[in-house]
């Protein structure tokens, strides 16, 4: 036999025995979640002031009620009045913009990144710039996949759950706007976001010393009105953070054990000068995520020295019971309502990603997509659930558009 | 057609046409990204992951003007988070231009390998121990560099491994998204990207994208210096 035609021999061998592979791995069991993988990195050059997306609470951006103009169209841009709506989420659930599972493509044109659901659940909205030259906050509805983007306004802003006040950031600066009057005051959070309470009656931030080292950061947690009246200091945290509001009294706080241990501590903090309270401790806490109801904390361990510690865990909020580990399931995750967490597990060359659910009361895990026959891969971990939980929405990493999906 | 035999064929034949498809796929991503990762293990929460990613950061938007201001104010490499001693390997064969050069930064230790067959040099910082490796030695693909380090010198601060990739004058700094051949999508979903990339307000789209990041040049201008940033700075 020539070398030629060995050759050729050993291609067809090698593919026949790679679409046998492939037949098989088509025809298998789904893809089982390995174990130990997920958690997020530490960034550990990022420092840890508090930006907009800081606070999973002070997000979110108003209903629109304006019809909307098109991507590149002339208009009149809505005043801020425009968006001072009713408020609040939607009573019940939208609708599914298609068959459970299946993607569907809201934009075109690879248009955006870090969409956000408007509160209603009907609209993801984005930062983008028309080809006029408009840059504004975009909508995409869904009840019109692949319809023009809308442009909502041309004031970029973040907004308070309720939807009642606006968050103007300048440099420097921190603004807030009550839609419903116009009313304006500067808050002395210089240029940061802030937090809302659950009830909107106060505001929480974080400032820090950005020129010291990271070793040498300190965080300052500051409450004040939303007016910016009243502000005062109620912690400070070694290598710490605001997480988020437990209640209309009290925070969410972490914090290094001490500036030089990698033992991080969970705390709720008080607002009545009552003593701060240890909800956990763990080596090198991660990615901390409380649910909407406030009663569960999902948070991730990588790069702990305990080896077993690593993964994914779940606690209650108010250090009622142990912490439990998922085991086998890791990766990132979003609260789907109050009583379900939404999990992408982390599977290095899977040809598609997948959506599954966990009851973090029995941690019972159920798919919520099929790999098979539902592909999805999510870009930059740009992914999110609606806040009635009918829907997930994600950047897809095959052509940057926001797609949806609906959820069984 | 119609029968089971041709229905058989049909789905061997698309099996095959597909099994081809994809073999020249991989084999051109590999010639796209022809480094491997500068890990031997897999990642995970026990051994590494995605930290800080290169390019237009937020933090390092914040630190334009400080840390990052002497290559383009942007993160000029990757964090791969890891806990203190996780092995480092080269990510391709190569020669080892220095040990220890700190005018490249990123102490305690760190190692310089030029690619010279690929036009790339791989830098290795934040190690925690001097390298066994010398200036001049030749190592391939896989070999023992170091282990993780700590900028904060302790191991508990921060272990991390900053990798960057640079052309053969050590001047320019690429994206190693574009030269790495992993699962940079799943990584991703396990990193901190929460808080994403800086937006230029002139321009939204720009630079949004693990892989579409710019290059950076030492002693370049700042390129994030974003006459309407978001988010803006604080004070």
């Amino acid at each position: 036999m020539s070398g030629a035609a060995a050759a050729a021999r050993a291609a067809t061998l090698y593919v026949s025995m790679l679409t046998t592979a492939m037949l098989v791995a088509a025809c298998g069991a789904d893809p089982v979640a390995p174990d130990d993988f997920g958690g997020p990195g530490d960034g550990s050059e990022i420092p840890s002031t508090a930006d907009e997306s800081t606070f999973p609470n002070g997000t979110a951006f108003p209903n629109g009620t304006t019809p909307p103009a098109r991507v590149g169209a002339r208009h009149a841009v809505p005043t801020p009045t425009d968006l001072a709506t009713t408020g609040g989420s939607a009573a019940s659930r939208v609708a599914p913009i298609g068959p459970p599972g299946l993607p569907i493509r809201l934009t075109d044109g690879g248009c955006c990144v870090r969409p956000l659901w408007r509160a209603d659940s009907r609209a993801l909205w984005f930062i983008d710039r028309s080809p006029q030259g408009v840059t504004g906050l975009y909508s995409a509805a869904l009840d019109a996949p692949g319809a023009p983007t809308a442009l909502v306004t041309t004031t970029i802003g973040t907004f308070s759950p309720d939807q009642r006040w606006r968050i103007d950031l300048a440099s420097g600066r921190t603004t807030l706007h009550r839609l419903a009057d116009g009313a304006a005051f500067e808050v002395p959070a210089g240029g940061r976001s802030v937090s809302f309470s659950p009830d909107g009656a106060r505001i929480a931030w974080q400032g820090s010393n950005p020129n010291a080292s990271l070793e040498r950061q300190v965080a300052r947690i500051v409450v004040a009105a939303p007016d910016g009246t009243g502000a005062a200091e109620v912690a400070q945290l070694a290598r710490g953070s605001l997480v988020d509001w437990l209640g209309a009294d009290a925070l969410l706080v972490r914090a290094r054990e001490t500036a030089e241990s990698d033992i991080e501590v969970l705390w709720r903090q008080p607002l009545d000068g009552g003593e701060r309270v240890e909800i956990l401790r763990t080596q090198r806490l991660r990615n901390l995520l409380l649910s909407p109801d406030k009663r569960w904390l999902a948070y991730t361990v990588s790069g702990a020295t305990d080896v077993d510690a690593n993964g994914l865990w779940l606690a209650a909020a108010d250090g009622s019971s142990p912490p439990r580990k998922l085991e086998g399931l890791f990766g990132a995750y979003r609260w789907r309502g109050a009583q379900q967490l939404v999990i992408v597990p982390f599977e290095m060359g899977a040809p598609s990603m997948r959506l599954v659910e966990v009851d973090p009361t029995t941690l019972a895990a159920r798919p919520l997509t099929d790999p098979a026959t539902q592909p999805l891969r999510i870009a930059n971990g740009d992914w999110s659930i609606s806040p009635d939980g009918s829907h997930a929405a994600f950047v897809s990493a095959a052509d940057r558009n926001i797609w949806v999906i609906a959820l069984p | 057609m119609g029968s089971p035999r041709h229905l058989a064929r049909a789905v061997v034949l698309l099996a095959v046409a597909t099994a081809i498809r994809s073999a020249v796929a991989q084999s051109a991503a590999a010639a796209e990204r022809p480094l491997g990762l500068p890990f031997a293990l897999p990642p995970g929460p026990a051994t590494w992951l995605l930290g800080q990613p290169y390019g237009n950061t937020t933090g390092a938007f914040r630190q334009r003007r400080t840390t990052y201001g002497a290559s383009g104010g942007i993160h000029f490499g990757v964090d791969l988070t890891a806990p203190c001693g996780t092995p480092v390997v080269a990510v391709a064969d190569g020669v080892v231009f220095s040990v220890d050069a700190m005018n490249f930064g990123s102490a305690p230790h760190n190692v310089m390998i030029d690619h010279a067959d690929l036009n790339v040099a791989s830098f290795y910082g934040h190690l925690r121990d001097r390298s066994p490796l010398t200036a001049g030695q030749a190592v391939r693909r896989g070999d023992p560099v170091g282990v993780v380090g700590d900028p904060g010198l302790t191991c508990r601060s921060r272990p991390h491994l900053h990798l960057e990739l640079r052309d053969l004058a050590h001047a320019r700094k690429f994206n190693p998204v574009t030269l790495i051949e992993a699962d940079w999508d799943t990584l991703a979903l396990a990193s901190s990207l929460g808080t994403g990339f800086e937006r230029d307000l002139d321009d939204p789209r720009k630079w949004q994208h693990l892989d579409d990041q710019p290059e950076a040049r030492v002693g370049g201008p700042i390129l994030n210096d974003f006459a309407r940033p978001w988010p803006p700075d604080v004070r």
